[in-house]
């Protein structure tokens, strides 16, 4: 197998002139944590105490269309700075200050399975719940993820939540594979000369400098590739001594066919459970997408009536299980075992199925963007109307103006051409990580191991399209509920 | 000897987090919103109704059923959904306590229709009803 090299410094955007300099500072983090805090405060106390009406509320409008759609616009511009500026990581600090963590993650939870059964649990809860309707639900379930991330950070060290538990940050870390920029060492030598490992460990506070903290999700730069399980803190670029920490472009995606030995992760082809979550991401997202059109009312109804039930959770149970267990499992195996014939090799089906899974990521990433873009461009200016309204309805004056609630966006006709081009480009990076997977596996005939998971890839793309050209359906109508 | 004092933030935080958890704890149970007395049934034409125009009637009555004048009728479709544009319209009177409208539904999918009007005693109604099951063409 041949090593596909991710990190290649390209150019370090730390040493731009404005960025740059605001990265190096400390402290940037803390500004926008504490921003992304107070308007979580906001949205919370909106979802609490004002408008039940899901539009006219920055709970459910920030949450299920701005969030969503800034978060991956910047996933595929820049990089996972969502995860940089968690407000959460503000109050674990916080919290911390009170009660210092006493144990470490126990070491038979260190995987993503539970992340992945949150993840799953979370797009569950957001069918079953109708949250993006529900401002009072949607304002509950920040404070319930703000609690449970408190909570386990106060009991155990690191970065424990982000790491092993966090849906979101998950859905981050797999979707940053396919970011343009990366967290690396500058040069390498430097890291071999270098004894106190500050990136990983911090460094204790000095008379002339302040205390700096080490990767906490147990990443050691210099064996760092990719993206996966980074945050994008910079803590390691404040820590490093030797200002030897760069923030890079790179080629997006390419690390998924990197099959190097990765700190804090280790190989990807032996990490099942990331493959995994990798599926769930890529097929997740086609589930996701399927809940906005109009077929799967008659789906749902025709379940239903089969079994005689009325309830919506046995019947999004049954969809959840075929469309993010069986669907992977069945058709991944069948596109291992075929690639299997065609290598002539003993390996196990399932260790191809692994290393080629990751593959699918950019094309998930592809379905997570157009869906997500379509609420946002479609919705972008509706927040104004909600905000003129907020600020009246606090101060009693029209401080902001007389809420228009003409606010909308673009119109979907035009961000339709937008979605099938963001579909597209992450098809082609698909096929580009698994040829460069199938060259690895028989360089002489790449198109032979090659041909199993283009045409599931193909498949995929197929059902994305036919999914984004049926007309919207705003849901909540199952069962006349 | 100098002594340090302690630093106030951990104090601080833990009163502040006290406190958002006192403005919690009120919200625990859902918001409601006061009514008018007045009942309003809406019907929609087509029914079911479907994306495009449609007709929207309105009739206003009290306890006892009997009719209610409401003036200045205006109607906001919108979206369960956040995110959506609204459609508007202002009403036009038909009969005692009965008005009507035509509304644009541009999206499949559950709506809610939003009735604002003035009272014959100067007090404003403001109903939300639901129109679930948009279909569409």
């Amino acid at each position: 197998m041949t090593s596909a090299s991710a990190t290649t410094l390209e150019r370090d955007l730390l040493e731009t002139p404005l960025v740059g300099a605001l990265l190096r500072r400390r402290g940037w983090q803390l500004a926008a944590r504490g921003a992304l805090l107070a308007l979580a405060i906001v949205m919370v106390l909106q979802g609490l105490y004002g408008s039940q009406l899901a539009p006219k509320n920055l709970s459910t409008l920030l949450t299920w269309v701005h969030y969503r759609g800034f978060l991956v616009l910047a996933l595929l511009l820049v990089g996972n700075v969502f995860c940089t500026a968690c407000p959460i990581v503000l109050v674990r600090d916080l919290g911390r200050k009170l009660v210092r963590p006493f144990l470490s993650w126990p070491r038979a939870l260190r995987s993503k399975w539970i992340a992945i059964a949150l993840f799953v649990g979370v797009l569950y809860a957001y069918e079953l719940l109708d949250l993006w309707g529900d401002p009072w639900a949607t304002a509950w379930l920040v404070l319930g993820y703000f609690g449970a991330a408190l909570l386990v950070d106060v009991v155990f060290r690191g970065a424990s939540f982000c790491k092993f538990l966090c849906p979101v940050g998950q859905f981050n870390f797999v979707s940053s594979t396919v970011s343009p920029v990366e967290v690396a060492v500058k040069d390498r030598a430097v890291c071999d000369s270098c004894s106190g490992n500050e990136c990983l460990r911090g460094a204790p506070a000095t008379p002339t400098t302040p205390a700096r903290r080490g990767c906490e999700l147990g990443i050691f730069l210099p064996k760092k590739v990719g993206n996966l399980d980074c945050t994008f803190c910079l803590d390691c670029v404040h820590a490093c001594p030797e200002e030897n920490v760069a923030l890079t472009t790179r080629t997006p995606g390419l690390e998924l066919a990197d099959p190097r030995s990765r700190s804090g992760v280790g190989p990807l082809q032996s990490r099942t459970d990331l493959a995994f979550l990798a599926a769930v991401f890529t097929f997740g997202a086609l589930l996701n997408a399927f809940g906005m059109v109009s077929p799967v009312y008659a789906l749902q109804q025709s379940m239903a009536d089969f079994l005689g039930v009325r309830a919506e959770w046995p019947i999004l149970g049954i969809l959840f299980v075929v469309a993010l267990i069986v669907e992977p499992v069945v058709l991944l195996g069948l596109a291992a075992w075929w690639t299997r014939r065609v290598l002539a090799r003993r390996e196990g089906v399932l260790r191809i199925a692994v290393r080629y899974a990751y593959a699918l990521v950019p094309l998930g990433f592809g379905v997570w963007l157009s869906h997500y873009c379509f609420h946002f461009l479609t919705g972008f200016l509706t927040f104004v109307p909600v905000l003129q309204s907020l600020a009246l309805d606090v101060s009693g004056v029209a401080l902001l103006g007389t809420p228009d609630w003409t606010f909308g966006g673009m119109a979907e006709e035009t961000v339709y051409p937008i979605e099938l081009g963001l579909l597209g480009l992450g098809f082609a990076v698909s096929l580009a990580v698994t040829w460069r997977l199938a060259a690895a596996d028989d360089r002489a005939r790449p198109a032979r191991p090659f041909a199993p998971w283009a045409v599931l890839q193909s498949l995929l793309l197929v059902a994305a399209v036919w999914l984004l050209s049926q007309p919207m359906e705003m849901r909540g109508t199952f069962l006349g509920g | 000897m100098v002594r340090t004092l302690p630093s106030p933030l951990p104090r601080l935080a833990a009163a502040a987090v006290a406190a958002f958890a006192l403005v919690v704890a009120a919200g625990c149970s859902r918001p409601t919103s006061e009514t008018a007395g007045v009942s309003v049934e809406m019907t929609v034409t087509p029914d079911p109704p479907r994306v495009g125009m449609v007709e929207v009637e309105l009739r206003f009555a009290d306890g006892d059923g009997a009719p209610v004048e409401v003036r200045d009728v205006r109607i906001e479709g919108n979206m369960n959904h956040a995110g959506m544009t609204p459609s508007f319209a202002d009403a036009e009177p038909v009969g005692p306590g009965h008005v009507r409208a035509d509304l644009e539904l541009t999206m499949g999918g559950d709506w809610f229709v939003l009735v604002e009007g003035t009272l014959g005693d100067g007090r404003r109604l403001e109903e939300k009803v639901d129109l679930p099951g948009v279909r569409l063409k």
